[in-house]
């Protein structure tokens, strides 16, 4: 399965996973499906999502990082950041 | 936005994780939680592709916020709430923190594509970053660029 786009439509993702689109769209409404509501009718299902469906062991992990004795005070005071920001 | 306690925190954190999750790769960081500053870092990048010929990235969120530990709870003091569109270029973002004078102001940031707009400061309401969020992905997911229309300048 090649995953191309950063978006799929509930139908895209109904024949990439062989299933009925009403099946998709089911699985949106009770949340096991993710997706992006455009208008009442239009929704949009990000890539990893797909993934996340489809083959889960594909998908580059996400971390977390509690430090809960961070001091953060001085960072709070400093001037607001306006930079570009790039990946 | 109410105060809330450490419990509430910790669950609207762990809300905010795994929603972005399923959108991007996700980078959380909650620092200071056992002191009276706390602050929260969520770095959501969404791949170009995540076939075998990767492209760079397409967008990035990065949300950050800052909260003190009062006797009602944790108050959100200021934020930064960014949205950058990697491919077609341009950021758009929801901040409050102080501009000209010593008090948070809350205001948008808008650049454009061609980075006009870069430095200027729009009005805005406080907004929660869910809100935030939802507006700056459904733009991504639409295929709509960065657009500053409709804003009015602060500066």
């Amino acid at each position: 399965m090649e995953i191309t786009k950063p978006f799929y439509s509930p139908h895209e993702v109904a024949e990439l996973a062989s299933l009925h689109p009403s099946t998709i769209l089911n699985y949106i409404a009770s949340g096991r499906l993710y997706a992006v509501k455009l208008s009442e009718r239009t929704y949009r299902i990000p890539a990893r999502a797909v993934i996340g469906l489809l083959e889960p062991e594909r998908l580059a992990r996400s971390s977390v990082a509690v430090e809960p004795d961070a001091h953060v005070e001085r960072d709070l005071a400093d001037e607001p950041a306006e930079e570009p920001v790039s990946a | 936005m109410r105060p809330l306690s450490s419990r509430a925190f910790n669950q609207r954190r762990d809300d905010i994780y795994s929603r972005f999750d399923r959108l991007g790769r996700v980078e959380l960081q909650d620092l200071g939680g056992n002191t009276t500053t706390r602050k929260l870092v969520v770095d959501v990048v969404v791949p170009g592709q995540v076939g075998e010929h990767r492209l760079p990235d397409d967008a990035r969120f990065r949300y950050q916020e800052w909260w003190r530990l009062t006797q009602l709870g944790w108050i959100r003091v200021r934020y930064d709430y960014d949205y950058f569109d990697l491919r077609s270029g341009g950021r758009r973002g929801y901040h409050l923190h102080p501009l000209s004078g010593s008090e948070p102001m809350p205001h948008v940031v808008c650049v454009l594509p061609d980075g006009s707009g870069a430095g200027r400061h729009f009005e805005a309401v406080e907004v929660d970053l869910v809100a935030a969020h939802e507006e700056f992905e459904a733009q991504y997911a639409d295929g709509r660029s960065i657009d500053c229309r409709g804003l009015r300048s602060i500066d």
